[in-house]
């Protein structure tokens, strides 16, 4: 698991200095019982701090409150009882992601108490916590919830299947109803029509956690860190070519590059912000931005969900890209056309550039199918997706020139950036000696083979995904030349160790000497006067403490 | 502390695929075909002039005298799509999936008609069970009763080779030779039902031969094609516009790119090594301030 280290006052990571795991009675210790808040209050106090959703989408929690509150008011005038439901999204679907699964391994109660907060206030009658995969963030949730009577009556757990788009909202609440975590195609919002079509306030568990350290700390104490128009902190999670990867919290308004020097990053090609949905930026940029939304977009980036990649100068850039846009191809949920085609044709483009075997006329063909997924799919993946490589051919544009013109750049992809690796996948391999390219297969499953001017198959190098796997064995059924196999893939052990919950949290002693950022801050990367204003302003924005002891 | 409570944990939002049934009816056609005539004859030959012993009784009879027939048909509609799958010069992959997908159903269908046909048979003590299986045993009739034997084994081997297609990987060679001998199964077949039971009408044997002249036909052009050119795909158009380089550019200028594609974006600026922090009024507007960091 990634340690935890924190920038200036610890928030949601408060306690997490002295013991691997809050369990209920150190939980209250450190943060003692939540208030129980009327629906107006806590919409207030949220609208007062102006607290968004952590998920990605930075909706404001108010407006969602507020729209939960009038559709079961509405409801309730209309048919009698009506009642809302909270759904904690922790499915965390981001390769790079880990704050969340940290956060419930860790700290489970804090999401719980917001969770519960937000349900007292909204008279909610359910909670549903909904995780991805199993791992400790699992184990400690249900051990979170059991040891108290009272929580395992009101609190379902609920594990969805461990997808890119199971996070979706639309796709969580048709999972939590029972029906495939697949994105609805038409857009109903969760506050109208949620769990069992209860208004549903759905946000993911960072927001919970903040939304229980402001219902404890109250709006004044709340913004007494962070900028005076994003107040509080950020959970991020800093990975990729770094020494020390770990989820960090930080007040808003600190620069990124204090967080990478911390991180251990060094001169790094380019940051990636904002996740596999996000984009690239130029070091220089990356360096200067303020983690907030503000000084993110401003730097041309996102703050997504806080997911931080640092790219190293020892990678191919281009390469990596290409990795993640086949897994990103991939992790389509093969409902929409232009996303199950599109992002495909992304991901070759970008390997046969990669590959140095594509031209001028490939990078074009490259930028008109990133171009033509854009807006054209039930949910936001094939714009995020999109995205990530229209910012990375910006950011790589002298790595595109040098594929292209001179076939390589000389370095190898070495695999930072991280990808799900989890060995039960199945790839399609072709025996060359026996295709005759009858080109059967590039009619049966088009997202995984396109046919080359000879009309041999180019395969696509990426595990065939669940919802081509019918398609893919009919395929291999029906080659004429029994060319084509489905073979089990070897698990690559070096891709997604860095984010990987699976050892024990490191021992205090460690996680203490992390959180002293000035014993890893060297002079290289900063210049002294700027490091004495850094830590002159962190020690500023420490402050007087909060009211309540955190 | 440990929990006091265990907490159950749903398993929710799998995707099922489409088609998940589809297995089980697949096997459900050979199932029925077994089933039904059995407990046709067995309720036929229980007696009592009730309506459904005389349903019973005209199932059996209309299947004894036409599964047979049913069979032969269907496994030469299965031979001949069989053929027309593999056919590339007329066909499209598109219309070459078609015929596969046609070949496997008439397979299907021949080899359930053809059980349903041999246990009849035995059910109507016109054969025994030895003949069903082992050929030129048969007390009567044994030459064209022992092809349709052979025929009949020849095609069971054919189709649990072909199910089990995807294990022959590695003996592709072995698998066409057995899949081949389709060829040789198929006439003997049509020689069955022509001398071995009732006699035909005219415009059967007519059909049957028009039937085998037309296989005969497409088989010997399929390996004509073979012979004549192995590679097909290699005679295919190449597409156009693969590359817009000219093949003979000479040794590339130190900027090539620049002077070919100026609309491609200006490669940004490096960061300079030593000083990763940039000076002041690098920054947006409004971040920094002489003080220290703004806004808060």
């Amino acid at each position: 698991m990634l340690p935890v280290i924190r920038v200036g006052q610890a928030r949601v990571t408060a306690g997490l200095d002295h013991t691997p795991r809050l369990d209920l009675p150190s939980h209250r210790a450190v943060f003692g019982f939540p208030p129980t808040l009327a629906a107006a209050e806590l919409i207030g106090i949220c609208e007062e701090v102006d607290l968004r959703g952590r998920g990605g989408a930075a909706f404001p929690v108010a407006r969602k409150l507020r729209a939960v509150l009038t559709a079961a008011v509405q409801a309730k005038t209309g048919q009698g009882k009506r009642r809302a439901a909270v759904v904690v999204n922790c499915t965390e679907g981001e390769p790079g992601s880990a704050k969340d699964k940290i956060l419930l391994a860790r700290a489970p109660h804090l999401v719980l108490d917001g969770a519960l907060v937000a349900a007292s206030a909204l008279r909610a009658s359910e909670i549903v916590v909904a995780v991805a995969g199993d791992g400790p963030h699992l184990r400690s949730l249900t051990d979170a919830v059991g040891s108290d009577s009272a929580l395992a009556r009101k609190v379902r757990v609920v594990s969805v299947p461990d997808r890119f788009v199971s996070g979706e909202s639309g796709a969580l609440v048709n999972a939590i109803n029972g029906n495939p975590a697949l994105p609805p195609g038409t857009k109903t919002r969760a506050s109208d029509s949620g769990v069992h079509g209860m208004p549903t306030l759905l946000s993911n568990a960072e927001t919970f956690a903040q939304l229980a350290v402001l219902a404890l700390l109250g709006p004044a104490g709340f913004a007494s860190v962070g900028t005076g128009h994003e107040p509080g902190t950020v959970l991020l999670t800093v990975g990729g070519s770094v020494s020390a990867p770990a989820v960090v919290e930080t007040p808003s308004g600190v620069p990124l590059g204090y967080i990478l020097d911390i991180c251990g990053a060094q001169l790094p090609r380019a940051v990636l912000v904002g996740g596999y949905h996000g984009m690239w930026l130029h070091p220089g940029a990356a360096y200067d931005a303020p983690v907030s939304r503000a000084g993110m977009a401003a730097a041309g980036g996102t703050l997504g969900a806080g997911v931080v990649l640092v790219l190293g100068q020892d990678t191919c850039p281009l390469g990596e890209v290409t990795r993640v846009a086949g897994y990103l191809a991939m992790q389509s949920s093969g409902q929409c056309g232009p996303c199950k085609l599109g992002l495909p044709a992304v991901a070759r483009s970008l390997a046969a550039i990669t590959a140095g075997a594509g031209g001028v006329d490939e990078l074009e063909a490259l930028r008109r199918a990133a171009g033509g997924v854009r807006g054209r799919g039930a949910c936001h993946h094939p714009d995020g997706a999109s995205n990530f490589v229209a910012s990375a051919l910006e950011v790589f544009a002298d790595d595109l020139i040098e594929h292209i013109f001179h076939g390589s750049c000389g370095r190898p992809a070495s695999g930072i950036l991280p990808l799900p690796a989890d060995g039960g996948d199945t790839r399609l391999t072709v025996d060359w000696t026996r295709c005759r390219g009858h080109g059967l297969c590039a009619r049966l499953i088009p997202e995984l083979v396109e046919l080359d001017q000879h009309g041999y198959p180019r395969l696509l190098e990426a595990p065939v995904p669940f919802w081509l796997s019918k398609n893919a064995t009919q395929a291999v059924d029906m080659c004429p030349s029994l060319a084509l196999s489905l073979t089990a893939d070897q698990v690559k052990p070096a891709a997604a160790a860095a984010v990987s919950a699976a050892a024990d949290p490191p021992s205090p002693l460690a996680v203490r000497a992390r959180q002293q950022p000035q014993a890893v801050l060297t002079g290289r990367a900063w210049r002294r006067a700027d490091l004495d204003a850094a830590e002159a302003w962190l020690a500023e924005i420490g402050g007087p403490g909060p009211a309540r002891p955190l | 502390m440990r929990s006091r409570s265990r907490v159950r944990v749903e398993q929710l939002g799998e995707v099922r695929l489409p088609g998940r049934g589809r297995s089980a009816a697949i096997l459900a056609v050979p199932v029925l075909s077994l089933l039904i005539p059995a407990l046709a004859t067995a309720i036929a030959s229980a007696g009592g002039h009730s309506q459904l012993t005389r349903i019973a009784a005209g199932i059996a009879r209309f299947l004894l005298y036409y599964s047979g027939v049913f069979a032969l048909l269907a496994l030469t509609a299965a031979v001949a799509a069989g053929l027309l799958a593999t056919e590339r010069t007329v066909m499209s992959p598109e219309h070459r999936i078609l015929a596969q997908a046609l070949h496997r159903t008439a397979s299907l269908i021949g080899i359930s008609a053809l059980a349903n046909h041999i246990m009849l048979e035995v059910l109507a003590h016109r054969a025994r069970i030895i003949d069903g299986f082992v050929p030129f045993m048969a007390a009567r009739n044994t030459f064209y009763m022992g092809l349709g034997t052979l025929a009949s084994d020849l095609f069971i081997v054919i189709v649990v080779t072909g199910l089990l297609r995807r294990r022959f990987a590695s003996w592709r060679l072995l698998w066409r030779a057995l899949h081949a001998t389709a060829y040789a199964a198929w006439p003997l077949a049509i020689l069955h039902g022509l001398m071995a039971g009732r006699s035909a009408k005219p415009y059967v044997d007519w059909s049957y031969g028009g039937c085998l002249a037309a296989v005969g036909l497409a088989l010997v052009l399929r390996y004509v094609m073979i012979a004549r050119g192995r590679n097909a795909a290699a005679e295919l158009p190449a597409r156009a516009g693969t590359s817009v380089l000219p093949a003979n550019i000479p040794a590339l200028p130190a900027e090539p790119w620049r002077a070919m594609r100026p609309a491609l974006p200006a490669p940004p600026a490096r960061v300079p090594v030593a000083e990763p922090w940039p000076a002041a009024d690098a920054l947006p507007p409004g971040w920094r301030t002489a003080g220290g960091y703004p806004d808060r």
